[in-house]
């Protein structure tokens, strides 16, 4: 664990015990702690639209089961495993609404086009190109490990693997990656 | 194609000190290394463009945790008669009345068996002792007179008193009401019969 993992667990944990002692700025400090990166772990899950729903949703599903919180993982953690399978569940629901009977993971990488103009320059883009190309749990993993600096640990929880496997496809999805770029330029 | 370090420890770190999650220790080691590591520098490099292409969607966080911190209230306040306070209001209101009941019952006991089934008749003694023959008795009688000695009772009477005494009964107003009422038996030692209802 990191100095900074240690200490925000340290903060987490005094947030929820003020939060059960009935203190509501307890409870807004942990949203502005963690909302963002929920934020964007659901963008990159592939939400397009109502994320500010989903990240809502997943604070109040946990605030309302907060006392199973055992902390054997990160708060963090935690709210994102919620929130994948809050994305998970919209997902099944949206593929029923439109007569699919299968839920195709895969799909989620052609839900960026929102995005693009968020990207301003060219090397992102190029990257982002390469990322979307990989296998759904690579990219998942890959993305955590960047853009949320999750331990594989951590990622193990949120993906329901193995911090080796974790581990591999962090490493393969590196690999893959830069051979894209490669072919590319 | 881009190449990998051989430093697999420091290529660990690089996504974590791209994310700024690494340690104080371990972020210098990282930097020491980069200076000196054209490959982990391009792989940090790479890692930066991937962090931007994955920026976090504008959220309104404050909105977000106002509407959370209402959801989290109602889900918190139970029902009152769920709360500690009401329920320990609730379990003292059932002792009380339940002792209360216990000890009207406990009364009616004596009243009704302890006397030895007398209570009715009980109250007739005094009846007849400050009446000239007809006396009202009611529930009150019955409870303040408890161990009054007996007087007549029917087993005193003769055939022709029992017979008054039915034909009396007979013609009694017999419209059932909500709770019962108090028939006392009056009898004259002189051969009268009569009834009284007591005041409600």
């Amino acid at each position: 664990m990191t100095d900074d993992a240690g200490t925000n667990r340290a903060i987490d944990a005094e947030l929820i015990q003020r939060w059960k002692a009935g203190d509501q700025r307890a409870a807004t400090a942990i949203v502005e702690r963690h909302g963002t990166a929920l934020a964007r772990f659901a963008a990159s899950s592939g939400v397009r639209e109502g994320v500010d729903e989903l990240v809502q949703a997943t604070f109040v599903r946990a605030f309302h089961s907060l006392d199973s919180f055992r902390a054997d993982s990160t708060l963090r953690t935690w709210l994102f495993t919620i929130l994948k399978r809050l994305v998970l569940d919209r997902r099944r629901a949206e593929r029923r609404q439109a007569g699919a009977t299968e839920l195709e993971e895969t799909h989620a990488v052609d839900e960026y086009g929102a995005l693009d103009q968020m990207i301003a320059d060219e090397t992102a883009m190029r990257v982002r190109g390469a990322v979307q190309q990989l296998l759904p749990l690579q990219r998942e993993v890959f993305l955590l490990r960047v853009t949320d600096g999750m331990a594989y640990s951590e990622i193990a929880t949120v993906v329901g693997s193995t911090e080796g496997a974790c581990r591999v496809h962090y490493h393969n999805a590196m690999r893959s990656i830069k051979e894209k770029l490669s072919d590319d330029a | 194609m881009m190449r990998d370090c051989e430093n697999g420890e420091i290529r660990d770190l690089l996504p974590l000190y791209a994310a700024g999650t690494v340690s104080q220790a371990d972020r210098a080691t990282v930097e020491a290394h980069l200076s000196g590591c054209a490959d982990c520098a391009s792989e940090l490099e790479l890692l930066d463009a991937a962090r931007r292409a994955y920026p976090a969607p504008a959220v309104e966080l404050g909105a977000v945790a106002r509407r959370v911190a209402m959801a989290s209230q109602v889900r918190s306040s139970k029902p009152y008669y769920r709360q500690p306070l009401w329920r320990a209001a609730a379990s003292i209101t059932l002792f009380i009345v339940g002792a209360a009941g216990v000890v009207i019952a406990r009364q009616a006991g004596e009243v009704g068996s302890g006397a030895g089934g007398q209570a009715l008749v009980q109250p007739l003694d005094s009846v007849i002792r400050d009446s000239a023959g007809i006396g009202v008795v009611g529930p009150a009688d019955v409870s303040t007179q408890r161990g009054v000695s007996l007087g007549p009772s029917l087993a005193d009477l003769s055939d022709a008193q029992i017979e008054a005494l039915l034909a009396s009964l007979d013609g009694l107003d017999v419209t059932v009401r909500a709770e019962p009422d108090t028939f006392a038996v009056v009898i004259v030692p002189d051969g009268g019969v009569g009834t009284a209802r007591g005041n409600r």
